[in-house]
């Protein structure tokens, strides 16, 4: 009985053959690059009646409302104007008006606070639909005309246009320098 | 590593060239020599901690310099303090060196040199006479050093912080205060709710002296119970609600004012580089000057902080090279052979005064005189009667100067009036007057707080904008009545200024209620002033400014943004860029910039008057108001034209004579025109023959009527046949 105790403690102490260890240091890491790449979180905003899609890491907030000011001697167009963000002037500017042009806007529920490359702006939106996370895989080139899209992907059966972040900053930064 | 040596660079080499020039100045003095032995010691230590050899080497040879003085081997006299300076900047540059291989390189001769003086220094045999001083070209200028904070009364210790931090502060503490406000507006509604409370206390009360039922009696007394015990509970929160409130009120207003604070910096960071300065150049001038500085520990704002180097610098130089005389010159004059020069700061009556004075020769009245004349900035006869208040105003003008020579010194005299530029940029100003027993007189006068400004909020266009107080001319109510036109313009005669719509200015929608008084804010710009119309005046208020972000640019009209203690954001007004605006549409003769009376509707006929006589077109002009139309002005046939394609006119009355363009061409070019050609159009001319009417006609004009006419209703006849 202890020489099985015995051997039942050898096996469990057996060491592992090298190029087995090495097998199993393989797949797990590439299962964990797989987990990675596969899939990113958006927070799903809609304006007017399209959804479209931020991704969350340059979402810093988002409220319910704040009075905007606008700036004299400017179109109100796509800047809005000025809001007062936690004690600081921050510039708040209309995504709809690039994205959705011509249509009537609505009651804009919340508001989003975002941070492209550096830019911070405030924007009002219809409504915030919380984070999403979409895979690689899901997603469909959009067509070349959505100057501001990176991407689309269904969600509950409609739509969303992932908003790439550096063609809206340009465009946002001339309008904003105008 | 290497920012941590920077910084101890910086702290201890600053400390050091102050001390050296202490040194100069006191002979030795041991416990400076202490200090400056030390110093020198700590920057070897911390240079071979990150590893910079040269730094090492040059402050090991410092070191030593130092303790051979402190044994009195060797001397301590101007030439060794000019070598040790020479290390000293050496050590700086090194230190703030991005790539440090590349700068040892660049710089490998000079470092040289600078190791090879100090090691002379102590070779007392050696050591030749003082060389040249090398020339400061060559190392970029010492930065401002800070004073070592133990000369500060009160401050002990100091901090780096980044400047983000603390304007992040400022602005979250702002944030605070306007939140705690709410709560105190809070606190006043719920009163309503107090009282509603206590009048249904009151209304049970009443039902309770009826006849009832017993049982309705057993619930109205439940009922009265609840109440009373209700309108206790809600008592007492309200008492600690109010006592909360106060509390947050004086915490909020404390903590932003502490933040404000922060923004201050005192006197003496301005100054670090100034004793460096005057020794160094009093060095070079062969001037014996002596630098008293006073006020170091008066708190000045930041942002001011930084404009002031500049003008101070300026001023100084000024001082050093024109004003204080040789030691020889002053001898004979009987004054001290050391030149005193003195800066000193002070808070009065809510301003920041800076004085720089010096007790030299002061301003040479008679040269300034013959300067004037010769640069024909003044014709004699007038130069002859300027009092010396008068004559020392011409000093600030740019390119002035009253040497001959253009010094590398001073420059050529293009420093005053930048000086003035400088200060004007943060609202000071600068004056100049004689200092007693003799010598010159600098006054700077500045805001305390830069960012706190003191606006009169207005209301354009139903938006809040503040205006600064400090810009602001006058501020006036008149009724509608007494304003009177000049050429088309609003003109209120008794302030003899024109006026012009704010709202108008702003690019904003004219408000459809229109106040029987207007109010009128009197701006001034560059000697011309002018009137702003607003909706109404809101009264004074202190707004924190914040700069807007820099991705906006420079807005037009717009200087600065602030938050509202309601925390609405709110814009402030730029007076220099509105004044622009306002000369430009008063030049602008098309634009109907003044309100229609009260009933004026857009159905109203539009007239455009053609002629180059102002008397001419402000007869016309009272007679088509008076018959109830619109009117326009233009001042010759090409200034008709342009006006004309707008398309807004139903009737043009023109001249003939006209500079540019004349009636007749006019006339002919509107005929001309597809969308013009069936405008109606009269011709108003002194000319009376035949031949100019038949004329007249022949172009196309629909009438042709001569100045004489007026004196009848034959023009308002013509015009009301014409369009009604």
């Amino acid at each position: 009985m202890i020489d099985e105790a015995a051997d039942a403690t050898d096996l469990f102490q057996r060491q592992p053959e090298l190029d087995y260890l090495e097998q199993w240091r393989t797949t797990l890491a590439a299962q964990a690059e797989q987990a990675v790449e596969e899939s990113q979180r958006y927070l799903v905003f809609r304006l007017a009646d399209q959804l479209f899609g931020l991704p969350s890491s340059l979402v810093i907030e988002v409220l319910s409302s704040l009075t905007v000011r606008a700036l004299p001697n400017r179109s109100k167009e796509v800047v809005q104007g000025l809001v007062n963000l936690h004690g600081r002037l921050q510039i708040c500017v209309s995504l709809a008006s690039l994205l959705v042009p011509g249509q009537p806007a609505g009651v804009a529920k919340r508001l989003l606070v975002v941070n492209l490359q550096g830019d911070h702006y405030v924007t009002p939106v219809q409504d915030a639909l919380g984070m999403h996370r979409f895979k690689a895989a899901d997603i469909i080139q959009p067509p070349a005309s959505a100057r501001h899209l990176n991407g689309l992907c269904s969600l509950n059966e409609q739509m969303v246009g992932l908003l790439d972040c550096s063609s809206l900053r340009n465009t946002l930064r001339r309008n904003v320098s105008r | 590593m290497m920012d941590l040596f920077r910084v101890e660079v910086e702290t201890q080499i600053g400390r050091l060239c102050d001390d050296l020039i202490r040194l100069e100045r006191s002979g030795n003095d041991p416990a400076l020599l202490e200090s400056l032995m030390r110093a020198s010691h700590s920057t070897k230590g911390a240079a071979r901690m990150v590893g910079v050899l040269p730094a090492e080497k040059l402050a090991h040879v410092m070191e030593d310099y130092f303790v051979a003085a402190q044994a009195s081997r060797v001397a301590v006299n101007a030439a060794a303090i000019d070598t040790v300076l020479f290390a000293a900047d050496l050590l700086i540059a090194m230190s703030k060196a991005e790539v440090l291989e590349k700068w040892e390189q660049e710089n490998a001769e000079t470092l040289a040199a600078a190791y090879e003086r100090l090691t002379a220094l102590m070779n007392p045999v050696a050591s030749p006479a003082a060389p040249a001083r090398p020339v400061a070209a060559s190392l970029p200028t010492p930065v401002t050093q800070p004073v070592t904070p133990a000369e500060i009364k009160g401050e002990s210790r100091t901090m780096r912080l980044a400047a983000d931090r603390l304007d992040a502060l400022l602005n979250l503490s702002g944030e605070a205060q306007v939140l705690g406000m709410w709560l105190t507006e809070f606190a006043q509604s719920l009163l309503e709710y107090k009282s509603k409370h206590a009048q249904l206390h009151g209304c049970l009360l009443q039902l309770e002296t009826k006849t009832l039922p017993a049982n309705a009696r057993v619930q109205l007394e439940q009922a009265l119970q609840l109440c009373s015990d209700g309108g206790r509970i809600l008592f007492e929160r309200l008492e600690a609600l109010n006592e909360h409130d106060r509390r947050v009120q004086s915490v909020t207003k404390q903590l932003f004012e502490e933040v404000l604070l922060t923004r201050m910096r005192p006197f003496s960071d301005a100054v670090g580089n100034l004793n460096r300065l005057v020794r160094d150049l009093g060095r070079d001038l062969g001037k014996e000057v002596e630098l008293q500085l006073q006020g170091l520990e008066v708190l000045v704002d930041r942002d001011i902080l930084e404009r002031l180097e500049s003008p101070l610098t300026q001023l100084l130089r000024n001082a050093l090279d024109h004003g204080i005389e040789t030691g020889l010159e002053r001898s004979s004059k009987g004054k001290p052979d050391q030149g005193n020069l003195r800066v000193q700061a002070r808070h009065s009556r809510g301003w920041l005064f800076i004085t720089v004075s010096d007790d030299g020769r002061g301003l040479d009245y008679a040269a300034l005189r013959e300067r004037l004349v010769e640069r024909n900035l003044c014709p004699p006869e007038v130069v002859e009667r300027l009092s010396q208040e008068e004559l020392i105003e011409f000093i600030f003008l740019p390119g002035f100067s009253s040497r001959t020579e253009v010094t590398e010194i001073s420059g050529r005299g293009v420093g005053l009036d930048l000086v003035r530029q400088t200060l004007g940029e943060v609202g000071g100003r600068v004056t100049c007057q004689p200092a007693s027993p003799y010598g010159l007189e600098f006054e700077i006068r500045l805001p305390i707080a830069l960012s706190i400004l003191q606006c009169l909020m207005v209301e354009i266009a139903g938006e809040v904008y503040g205006l600064p107080l400090a810009r602001l001319d006058r501020v006036f109510q008149v009724e509608h009545e007494r304003v009177t036109s000049v050429e088309g313009r609003p003109w209120l005669e008794e302030e003899n200024i024109a006026l012009v719509m704010g709202y108008n200015l702003l690019g904003l929608p004219a408000p459809e209620q229109r106040d029987p008084t207007l109010c009128i804010v009197g701006l001034r710009h560059n000697d011309q002033n002018f009137g702003m119309v607003v909706d109404r005046f809101l009264g004074k208020e202190k707004l924190v400014t914040q700069r807007l972000d820099s991705r906006l640019g420079k807005l037009q009209h717009v200087t600065v943004g602030a938050i509202l203690k309601d925390g609405t954001p709110t814009l402030v007004l730029d007076v220099d860029d509105l004044a622009r605006s306002m000369g430009r549409t008063l030049e602008d003769w098309r634009q109907e910039y003044f309100p229609r009376a009260a009933g004026g509707g857009d159905d109203r006929k539009r007239v455009l008057v053609v002629d180059d006589s102002i008397t001419v077109r402000e007869v016309e002009r009272n007679l088509l108001r008076g018959l109830g139309y619109d009117v326009d002005v233009a001042v010759d046939g090409m200034d008709g034209w342009n006006a004309v394609r707008s398309g807004r006119y139903s009737l043009v009355v023109s001249d003939i004579d006209m500079p540019r363009m004349d009636g007749f061409e006019l006339v002919r070019l509107i005929r001309a025109d597809p969308l013009l050609s069936s405008l109606p159009i009269i011709i108003v001319s002194y000319k009376d023959r035949e031949e100019d009417k038949v004329r007249g006609l022949e172009v196309g004009a629909d009438a042709y009527l001569t100045k004489a006419s007026f004196h009848d209703d034959k023009f308002a006849e013509t015009v009301r046949n014409l369009i009604g």
